[in-house]
């Protein structure tokens, strides 16, 4: 089976149906993406309250409040998603050694509202740079593919293709964020102002 | 404007949230204080269900496109007759600030509670400011149901509509 963990050590969401519909919204696009699998398996998406061990098939995406980037840290440079104006970050590093070429990707959305449609939609796009390891010529595509997407953004036929062809290709994760995202929390529940910093 | 409502607390907020707040018409206002009360626990029951739809408006407000991002809680005091003239609008002062601080906290405490801690209801600017009598809705107020309709509170809530959800990645 095939996992797609998703994260909010900063409990941006809150309410326990959220978390509920967002994760049933995302199951419903990533079932698609598994109809697809050859050899055939399923996608298991999951908020997982914990640090998660994902395998180089897996996917991880966090959901971040927008002062704070967790994948900014995996990036090695500071952003600020405020200034940015976007919804959504995916930072793509490849390294090769000994001739062999490896790529890692850390993925996050912004909640800045707590649309459920609007967050699985986001945090499927991401997924998709994440596996895919495109940067900005994702966004010629079409459905979720697009830079902008909404409540009622589809996973096309094409969609579904692109990411079940890639879904086994590996792409280490970044689970180091859970840690850097509970210290953050830990300080702004402490009622420190620049917790974000 | 988007960096001072985005749970970062610049110096000059607090003085900048009031000031958008000076000229327009309140979301939810609660009057009806008995004399020298401060809490809402001293208020009739409909009363404090004002507060508590303040509330629910600024979580719901969540699931939308236009999140509330700053509220603003104004608190006002009748004229302190029975205090001798030159303590008089120091006292009042202090009596609105009571009220509007209590308003607040009970208020964003009511949004802590029915968003489950969420993210936003721990970072929600806010400015619980005491203006005294300088603004009561009835001038030279004779009665007692005239003087507590000076004795009120009210919220002002900021939406900021977002734009369509897009990708960072450019």
């Amino acid at each position: 089976m095939l996992f797609v963990f998703l994260l909010d050590p900063l409990v941006t969401i809150g309410s326990p149906a959220k978390y509920v519909e967002i994760n049933r919204t995302l199951q419903g696009h990533f079932d698609s993406v598994a109809a697809l699998l050859n050899p055939p398996d399923r996608i298991l998406v999951a908020f997982i309250p914990a640090t998660p061990t994902p395998t180089t098939s897996d996917i991880l995406i966090y959901f971040a409040p927008i002062e704070f980037s967790i994948v900014s840290s995996f990036a090695g440079k500071a952003r600020d998603p405020l200034l940015d104006d976007g919804d959504g970050f995916t930072s793509i590093r490849t390294a090769t050694a000994a001739g062999v070429t490896t790529t890692s990707a850390a993925s996050e959305v912004y909640t800045k509202t707590a649309d459920s449609g609007i967050l699985a939609a986001l945090a499927f796009h991401e997924a998709m740079h994440n596996k895919l390891a495109l940067g900005n010529a994702l966004h010629n595509g079409n459905g979720m593919a697009q830079a902008v997407v909404t409540a009622k953004t589809v996973v096309t036929p094409e969609n579904a293709q692109q990411m079940a062809a890639a879904f086994r290709r590996p792409v280490t994760q970044f689970p180091a964020g859970v840690a850097l995202g509970v210290s953050r929390r830990l300080r702004r529940d402490a009622g420190d102002p620049l917790w974000y910093l | 404007m988007l960096v001072l409502l985005a749970g970062r607390r610049l110096a000059y907020a607090d003085q900048f949230l009031t000031q958008m707040a000076q000229g327009q018409t309140p979301d939810t206002v609660i009057d009806g204080y008995p004399e020298y009360a401060t809490g809402l626990d001293q208020l009739e029951q409909l009363q404090r269900q004002a507060l508590l739809l303040a509330a629910q408006t600024i979580v719901r407000s969540y699931e939308t496109q236009c999140p509330i991002k700053a509220v603003v809680v104004i608190g006002h005091a009748d004229k302190a007759l029975r205090k001798p003239v030159q303590e008089r609008a120091a006292f009042e002062l202090e009596i609105s600030q009571l009220r509007a601080t209590s308003a607040r906290n009970t208020l964003l405490s009511e949004v802590r509670r029915l968003a489950y801690d969420a993210h936003f209801s721990k970072v929600l600017p806010s400015v619980a400011k005491g203006v005294g009598n300088q603004r009561p809705v009835i001038h030279n107020a004779a009665t007692e149901a005239q003087m507590k309709k000076n004795r009120r509170i009210e919220v002002f809530l900021f939406q900021m509509p977002l734009p369509a959800p897009r990708c960072c990645i450019r």
